[in-house]
């Protein structure tokens, strides 16, 4: 019933006009996409470069106002305590006793002139050895007694304070200057004066490409529902078969260049929380960037190629081969097996790559579910903590929880089921043209 | 029937079933091998994950107990073994000189001073006669030496050092980590397990057991993966015996299922990177830390599928369905197919969904990608962990460190490409043998023809 063996010219122009106009709405969706994903990319670099642990936790410039602070007060409160009171004055005591037998010591000497002679007498009728022995339990005491004045003390954390205040502007990271230079020149780029509102200004519009790249996305596969609900209403219509395939055939070739290029998987690593208490006060660093890596089929390659370790290369040549090569051939073979019917479809080669080539696309999606899940949910210390309930505790540790898939990755599996579609139609089609 | 044939009958039904029962051994041993691999796989992943928690790098570098108990440790030799080297005594010494010196000036100073009371004059005259100041300062080095004996006594040192050390631990009470006491609570309570109650024996007691279970678990590993050889090799031997064929493609589908069920669930990858050793020059001593676990993961296939679905993101989760359609259910389904297809070859003939499923689904079956990918993948995550450690080795003067990576592929994935291979040449024998009897039933057909 559906054989008519020509459809009006028109209807196909028409068809192919229509068609055209959803693959340039795809493309125009795949390149905003690939745009998008893009700017988020260098956002997302900032935002780690800023927030990594070399200007925070690692950085002395960090630590130097938050531990000087804290040891100023500590030395204002400082006071010894009655155990130390006791040493000290054990000390004091031993070394006046030593002073006054030494004066005596020195009295007591052979005297040659008269003078000295005059003096041992005086000193041994008038003075007391014993007396002045039992006294000097009393000076030292007094002693004590000046050392823990309050206004000592006072005298003492002064001293410490201004010695701290100095040690402090000594010691600032000699990069500091430097990295305010490259802070600033970030911030500026983004017109804020400084990291508040530069986060802000970052996670708001993160926000908003994520929303924008996903609308995109859904915008690219909805073109392909869009060419599949066409097949499906010209399923019979034999002689627009050909030309649809061919649409069809770009469509999926849009789908993959944007797959490929597009990041698909971001992985960070960072320590989520770090606080401690350091005399009196509470010292807390907050998401401390240690890796961020955002990447792209291509970049993957590319990377694992200039990493000079065989392994590594070939496995880069491997991911090129499953996500390059065989879906280029795939395509490829299947608009050459369909247009040349029955003499080319016949070909192993070409019948391969048409029909089978398919599934070794699924390697790099394997590839990225397996990495995902090894990296994305590093939870030993979350989930052990949270097994003995104590997942409330700030413990400092290495989170790599916001690794996660990015749209390259949704359009790249889409590409490969597509394919799988698109090799089942061809199977279809080309069935009705051998039994003719 | 003829009673030689009868024997020969007879004979060939003892060696069938003689033949079934060294298959059905065969799979039994497989089963229990599998078992045990998959047990003790998984015993050794719970015993690397406590090492990795006990060890982790947040409770060692990044533990601010930890550094605090290092750095007054060393603090505290240094104040141990404090002595005043010879410059600071000599600058000691001309201090309390000066000290001495500034006081005797002053106390002559204060008689000196014109007096008006008859007592006080009489008083400075006195002293006048008895004290000359020459003769004082003459004095004062003596004194200073006495009190420098007394002061760089053992004693002294002892009592200094002491209070210096009350003051240290005073601070040290003021600085800590904000979740000590439920660290050390948890901590604890894996000791317990291991029933010890320190860490140094908790690291002896669960490295023996993973040595120990790591070549136990290889052992039974080989064990199942060579019944199963065995019993795909006595199947190809034995292809061309139709009456055999059936009962023997079944126990070796069934030994190959063995090998799928065990490769799914037991790990596949251990990811373990670790700070194995960094020496932080602070004073005359180090500070050191070892075996500081930075990252560790052990997952199986089935882990892996499960994370995905579980993950809640849509992209994940129809990965982590495909990838339990293509790499789990078809295979199985390619292998009972083939199985229906042998025990009756009649009905499964005129069936086209059986014929398409037994031998023109392959490019469905992703076993062999899935095995492909996850070499892929651990080799990737080797180059990932090396380069992000060798950043971390450092050697620069203050501060030195190494890292190792201890990355490995685990029996779950050796078990998985013992699976693929199994079945694949399974299934492309049974094709073959059966193209094979197709033509040859075709040719003596044409013949009589």
């Amino acid at each position: 019933m559906s054989d008519k063996t020509q459809t009006p010219r028109y209807a196909k122009l028409l068809l192919i006009a229509g068609v055209s106009l959803v693959l340039l709405i795809e493309a125009w969706c795949g390149y905003r996409v690939h745009q998008l994903s893009e700017e988020q990319k260098n956002y997302k670099i900032d935002y780690a470069f800023v927030n990594n642990i070399a200007y925070g936790l690692l950085s002395v410039d960090g630590w130097r106002d938050q531990v000087v602070s804290a040891v100023k007060k500590e030395a204002g409160d400082f006071r010894l305590t009655p155990e130390q009171q006791k040493e000290l004055r054990k000390e004091i005591q031993q070394v006046l006793k030593a002073v006054v037998d030494h004066a005596f010591e020195v009295i007591n000497r052979k005297q040659t002139s008269f003078r000295g002679k005059l003096r041992k007498f005086v000193v041994k009728t008038f003075v007391n050895r014993e007396k002045i022995d039992n006294k000097v339990p009393g000076m030292t005491n007094k002693l004590m007694a000046e050392i823990t004045k309050p206004a000592t003390y006072k005298k003492l954390s002064k001293v410490a304070d201004t010695a701290l205040s100095q040690m402090g502007k000594a010691s600032y990271d000699s990069s500091v200057a430097a990295t305010k230079l490259v802070m600033d020149s970030v911030y500026r780029r983004y017109s804020v004066s400084d990291r508040a509102g530069f986060e802000q200004k970052t996670v708001t519009r993160l926000a908003q490409i994520k929303k924008e790249t996903y609308q995109y996305v859904w915008g690219m596969l909805a073109c392909i529902v869009a060419v599949m609900l066409v097949w499906l209403l010209l399923r019979n219509q034999r002689s627009l078969h050909v030309p649809l395939y061919l649409l069809s055939v770009v469509s999926a070739m849009i789908l993959l260049v944007v797959g490929l290029t597009t990041t698909m998987i971001e992985i960070d690593a960072r320590i989520a929380k770090m606080e401690l208490h350091f005399l009196d006060k509470t010292i807390s660093f907050e998401d401390q960037g240690l890796f961020f890596q955002s990447k792209s089929i291509i970049d993957v390659v590319m990377l694992l190629l200039h990493t000079g370790r065989l392994d590594s290369q070939i496995v880069g040549w491997l991911i090129m081969v499953f996500s390059v090569l065989f879906p280029f051939m795939k395509l490829c073979s299947t608009g050459v097996a369909l247009i040349s019917e029955d003499k080319w479809a016949k070909n192993p080669f070409i019948r391969y790559f048409a029909f089978e080539s398919g599934k070794w696309s699924m390697a790099d999606v394997m590839v990225v579910a397996i990495l995902m899940t090894f990296i994305g949910f590093n939870g030993i210390v979350a989930s052990k903590l949270s097994t003995f309930n104590y997942s409330h505790l700030p413990i400092t540790s290495i989170s790599t929880t916001n690794t996660s898939v990015q749209a390259g990755y949704i359009i790249f599996i889409s590409f490969v089921i597509y394919g799988f579609v698109l090799s089942s139609i061809l199977k279809k089609i080309t069935k009705r043209f051998t039994i003719k | 029937m003829t009673s030689p044939n009868y024997t020969q009958n007879a004979a060939s039904s003892l060696v069938k079933v003689l033949l079934v029962c060294v298959f059905g051994i065969l799979l039994v041993m497989e089963v229990w091998c599998g078992y045990r691999v998959h047990r003790l796989s998984e015993e050794k992943r719970v015993h690397k994950m406590a090492y990795a928690f006990v060890n982790n790098v947040s409770f060692g570098l990044l533990s601010v107990d930890i550094w605090r108990d290092q750095v007054v440790e060393t603090a505290r030799q240094e104040l141990g073994s404090f002595r005043l080297t010879r410059e600071q005594e000599q600058d000691l010494r001309k201090e309390i000189d000066g000290q001495l010196h500034n006081l005797v000036n002053q106390a002559f100073a204060d008689i000196n001073k014109p007096k008006k009371s008859l007592g006080d004059k009489l008083k400075k005259a006195a002293i006048k006669t008895l004290v000359d100041q020459k003769e004082v300062d003459n004095e004062i080095p003596g004194f200073s030496k006495k009190i420098m004996d007394v002061l760089t006594k053992p004693s002294s040192y002892k009592r200094v050092t002491n209070i210096a050390d009350t003051a240290i631990a005073q601070i040290t009470r003021k600085i800590y980590d904000s979740s000590v006491a439920a660290t050390s609570g948890i901590m604890d309570s894996i000791y317990h397990t291991y029933g010890t109650n320190d860490k140094i024996s908790f690291e002896q007691k669960n490295k023996l057991a993973t040595d120990n279970l790591k070549k136990e678990t290889n052992q039974y590993m080989y064990g199942m993966i060579g019944c199963a050889a065995l019993m795909l090799l006595l199947w190809i031997l034995l292809r061309h015996k139709k009456n055999l064929r059936a009962a023997l493609y079944v126990f070796s589908a069934l030994g190959a299922l063995v090998l799928l069920i065990i490769g799914i669930s037991t790990s596949i990858i251990e990811i373990d990177a670790t700070l194995a050793k960094m020496d932080i020059q602070f004073l005359k001593g180090s500070l050191s830390f070892r075996s500081q676990s930075l990252f560790f993961q052990s997952q199986s296939i089935f882990d892996v599928i499960k994370l995905l679905i579980s993950s809640g993101e849509l992209a994940s989760i129809i990965v982590g369905l495909m990838i339990a359609i293509f790499c789990i259910l078809f295979p199985v389904i390619i292998l009972a197919v083939t199985t229906m297809v042998v025990i009756s070859p009649g009905k499964s003939a005129h069936n086209s969904y059986v014929d398409y499923f037994a031998f023109h689904a392959n490019k469905w079956n992703m076993a062999d990608v899935m095995m492909v990918a996850i070499l892929m993948t651990f080799i990737g995550f080797n180059g990932i962990v090396d380069s992000t450690l060798s950043t971390l080795n450092l050697n620069e003067g203050s501060v030195t460190s190494v890292t190792s990576n201890n990355t490995a592929i685990e029996p779950g994935y050796i078990v998985y490409i013992a699976f693929v291979v199994v079945s694949n040449v399974l299934v492309a024998v049974l094709k073959r043998t059966r193209k094979k009897e197709k033509a040859e039933q075709v040719a003596p057909e044409k013949s009589y023809a």
